[in-house]
């Protein structure tokens, strides 16, 4: 538990989630790339695991509480927490205050860290007034992550940022229809998950777009697994990999 | 409430083979979910009427008990009668009752989910009365021996060539010697037929869509033309509905019209609107005498005052199940139960039980469309979240998933210990045999269920933890 | 009693016993004030700004809309719009209305049989909607303009009214809701085979509203 700290305004905590830390570190040091980029110092805090996701939509509330807690406890200190995932977002933010509902103190807590939270391209716009840096990229799709979309209404946000970066998007018929992730849903019923990807990989090969461009890495890992396995060559990127590379593709330049 | 909700796996299974039935769910959600977003476009003050609604049904559901009562004097000052059931069983013995009172043979029916809920038909068919369904979806199904599969359009799962084999094998006993396969023909064939039922009628049934309180009136919404024909030609006319569909006035009653089509399919309203308000009067050309509304609990008492008692805002519109990924995957019939998709899951738990339902919860990403849609805005994952709460308090849920939440959740209250654990899994996933260019296609035990689908990405080489480490980064 | 429980049930459920004062007061209060909730910008139109608005949405519900300095010209527009040989039966209501229609092509109508052609008046019409406000009494009969495949409807320019809100004021003012009262909002249709719509399910094939300007 961090006991000091300067806390200011130009420091954020870095949320890394499960399948960033374990799957694509990338997506995480890429986030951090562009925030730093935007002039904010990046702290990671050891002591930080899970949301508590799969508990809480596992019907473990109890363990949920206590995860929330820990997670509470360890990330309120800071001025802000960035996370670069819509569902742990809206999980901590949406989700934990309800959690405590019958707990004041921790509602309290809940509720003050919730204002203190951001997922990245929230961050990005809201705080950081980011222009971003312009990258080479041909057009992409964008799929638009449930539990970001509906907990934390982004949606503008990243399409916003990756025009900045001089990104066209090509738009998805289907853009705010689930990917058939839905965390365990994926392996509890994974015949109705693979049939609802394999809509989404249909409306993105409808577009043309040789990249699909998201900001959740569980809908990544799932549409980018359907993708293989129907054998088609398009890449899949967390909008922070598209804007890390402009950040590279600067210093390039400068050098 | 009968369902069939435990073998939803080999029927969603069935589901998915089927090609009929997934060419019929394409459709659906092209004609139904878009025509709402237009139909919302065109509305500006479609959010506004949602909050409004919600406000209205949750304003008479904290008084339900006064406004039931209201509604049922008023009903009787107008010379009808009001009868409550508390169970399916009541239900269909006190409709017997008032149809044998009559002599009733035979009884017309407009659509009505409460009946299919109580499985009525069949009971009435069982004491010799007979009783045909005169919504064309819902007569169809009928003379195929089936269920709903979606809850204003039951017969969605058909296509038009197994309409037609249908109404040739039961039509031609009436006359009718020919094959149809034009649509319209066969709506005009269903027409002729359904005439000479609608004359003949001892008894008509209908549902509710509201009842006002203020004049003891009730809402029917309609395109085809039945309930009128249904409730107005017989000597009797029964209503039969739940006892959550109260709302206090007429004005009250016209918020939820202008929703209602609108959530369905996108259109301002439907082609009938019917206010009914008790039996045939002096100054009227036609009407039955009598008049009864039958006022069904079922398990809807019970989910007053509890976090469920949102779900008794439900207007059955349809919106969520026409935005249903999962709905939209595998159809109504999946579900066992006749109210199916995102309303479906979290309805019939109560009126059936959890034991026999408990995968109807746990189906759904909880992607939260279906909140989003929802014209009374209930929280539908919040609720699917409850049922897997109770779930998990009765085990009703395996096990070995309960073993995992707990391993899951001491794991990762033991950051260090985490971090090793992943390290390991880490190296193992890494280094996992037989596959190429970064994808690994098999993988054992839970984590097969992932890959029976789709490959998964080949973990990078070292942990976030462990790369920001090799960076030399500091951690705080 | 099943009453009884199920209103014990709700009412514990509820933690009230029923026989508080103020919860009757307030629902008795509201039943008694009817108030309006928000009415859409379209259900506050005036003048001929309402009746166009009645006549683009009736219109686009496949209902056919037309205008008429009076009686006269509605009856010949309606010949004109009977198949050769087909005849029409009047509503009582209608007949009151004066109109001439040839006697040859009259029908007498009896309860309970189907009809070609009806021609009926209406209690007024909604332009938000596009919808006929129809009722059981006053002379017309909801059977006998069910039971037709073709609907014709008399519509002094002056009952178009504004919204459903305004049809409710009007129903209070004439003594409370009749036993049927029907927002007929363009011909029967079903979507139910195929989600396509088909038009003459169980009501009338077409709607005419003939739209009565002098009136």
């Amino acid at each position: 538990m961090v006991t000091e700290l300067s806390v200011e305004s130009k420091t954020v905590a870095f949320f890394v989630t499960c399948l960033v830390e374990n799957i694509k570190p990338a997506v995480g040091f890429d986030s951090i790339t562009v925030l730093e980029d935007a002039g904010f110092e990046v702290v990671v805090p050891l002591n930080q695991v899970c949301c508590g996701q799969p508990n809480y939509n596992g019907g473990d509330r109890a363990n949920a509480i206590k995860i929330a807690k820990n997670v509470i406890d360890e990330f309120m200190v800071f001025d802000y927490v960035v996370i670069p995932s819509g569902s742990c977002g809206g999980m901590i933010k949406h989700h934990y205050p309800q959690l405590f509902a019958d707990d004041v103190a921790y509602r309290d807590k809940s509720e003050q860290l919730a204002t203190k939270v951001f997922e990245l391209s929230q961050f990005l716009i809201q705080v950081a007034n980011y222009k971003p840096c312009s990258v080479s990229q041909a057009t992409v799709a964008y799929h638009d992550a449930c539990a970001g979309l509906r907990e934390l209404n982004i949606s503008d946000g990243p399409r916003q940022l990756l025009k900045g970066a001089g990104v066209r998007i090509h738009e998805l018929k289907e853009t705010e229809s689930c990917c058939g992730f839905g965390g365990t849903f994926c392996v509890k019923y994974p015949d109705i998950s693979a049939a609802m990807a394999e809509r989404k990989v249909q409306d993105v090969l409808s577009t043309g777009a040789t990249t699909l461009v998201m900001g959740d890495l569980g809908c990544m890992l799932n549409i980018e697994g359907k993708l293989q396995r129907d054998g088609y060559q398009i890449q899949v990127k967390h909008f922070a990999e598209i804007l890390a590379a402009g950040v590279q593709q600067k210093a390039e330049k400068n050098c | 409430m009968e369902v069939t909700s435990d073998k939803f796996i080999p029927l969603s299974e069935a589901a998915l083979a089927d090609d009929k039935l997934q060419s019929a769910l394409g459709q659906l959600s092209g004609r139904l979910a878009a025509g709402r977003t237009k139909g919302v476009a065109d509305l500006p003050e479609f959010e506004q009427l949602r909050g409004e609604a919600r406000d209205i049904k949750n304003h008479t559901l904290q008084h339900l008990d006064l406004y039931l009562e209201a509604f049922e004097q008023r009903v009787v000052e107008q010379g009808g009668s009001v009868h409550w059931a508390s169970n399916e069983s009541e239900a269909r013995n006190i409709i017997l009752d008032l149809c044998q009172s009559v002599g009733a043979k035979r009884v017309t029916k407009s659509k009505s989910m409460v009946t299919e809920e109580i499985d009525l038909v069949p009971f009435l068919e069982a004491n010799d009365i007979e009783a045909v369904e005169t919504d064309l979806g819902e007569y169809i199904i009928q003379l195929r021996g089936e269920k709903p599969s979606h809850i204003v359009a039951p017969a969605v799962h058909l296509s038009k060539d197994q309409v037609s084999e249908t109404f040739f094998e039961h039509h031609r006993k009436l006359g009718f010697n020919e094959k149809i396969h034009d649509r319209g023909e066969l709506v005009a064939e269903a027409r002729q037929v359904l005439r000479e039922k609608f004359l003949a009628a001892d008894v008509g049934i209908s549902g509710a869509n509201f009842l006002v309180a203020e004049t003891g009136t009730i809402v029917l919404v309609t395109n085809e033309g039945n309930a009128e024909l249904t409730t107005a030609l017989p000597g009797t006319h029964i209503v039969v509905t739940g006892i959550e569909k109260v709302v206090p006035t007429l004005e009250d009653a016209s918020t939820f019209i202008r929703l209602l089509a609108r959530s369905a399919l996108g259109a301002d309203i439907s082609a009938y609107t019917s206010f009914i308000t008790g039996p045939k009067r002096q100054a009227d050309g036609d009407g039955p005498d009598n008049f009864h509304v039958v006022l069904v609990d079922n398990g809807r008492s019970e989910m007053m005052g509890s976090e469920f008692q949102d779900m008794l805002r439900c207007i059955r519109c349809s919106a969520c199940l026409n935005h249903c990924p999962v709905y939209l995957s595998v159809g109504g019939h999946a579900y066992g139960s006749v109210y199916s998709g995102p309303m479906g899951a979290v309805l019939t738990p109560q009126l059936a039980s959890l034991e026999k339902s408990k995968h109807l919860a746990n189906a759904s990403s909880l992607c939260g469309r279906c909140e989003s849609v929802c014209p009374v805005m209930i929280p539908l994952p919040k609720l699917l979240r409850l049922w897997r709460d109770k779930e998990a308090a009765e085990k009703l849920n395996p096990a070995g998933m309960r073993w995992g939440l707990n391993l899951w959740s001491w794991l990762i209250g033991q950051p260090r210990l985490y971090r090793i654990t992943t390290s390991i899994a880490n190296r193992v996933l890494y280094h996992w045999p037989g596959s190429s260019d970064g994808f690994i296609n098999k993988l054992p035990a839970l984590a097969g269920a992932w890959t029976v689908h789709r490959d998964l990405r080949r973990p990078e080489q070292g942990t976030f933890s462990e790369q920001h480490r090799r960076k030399g980064r500091k951690r705080v | 009693m099943s009453k009884q429980s199920i209103l014990t049930m709700v009412r514990s459920r509820l933690t009230v016993t029923g026989k508080e004062e103020a919860r009757h007061q307030l629902v008795e209060a509201r039943l008694r004030a009817h108030q309006e909730n928000t009415r859409p910008g379209v259900g506050n139109l005036k003048g001929g700004e309402r009746v166009e608005q009645f006549i683009i949405s009736a219109s686009a519900k496949g209902t056919n809309v037309s205008q008429h300095q009076d009686l006269t010209e509605a009856a010949s527009h309606i010949l004109s719009l009977l198949p050769i040989g087909s005849h029409l039966s009047l509503t009582d209501a209608a007949v009151q209305t004066g109109i001439v229609l040839p006697n040859e092509q009259i029908d007498g109508w009896t309860q309970k049989t189907s009809l070609e052609n009806c021609l009926s008046t209406c209690f007024c019409a909604i332009a938000e909607s596009g919808s006929l406000v129809v009722r059981s009494d006053g002379g017309n009969s909801l059977t006998q303009n069910f039971l037709a495949d073709r609907h014709f409807v008399l519509l002094p320019k002056a009952d178009i009214l504004d919204a459903m809100e305004s049809v409710w004021q009007r129903v209070r003012d004439a003594g409370g809701m009749p036993r049927d009262l029907t927002l007929v909002s363009g011909p029967s249709s079903t979507g139910d085979i195929e989600m396509r719509m088909e038009k003459g399910a169980h009501g009338p094939r077409e709607l005419y509203i003939l739209i009565l300007d002098g009136l």
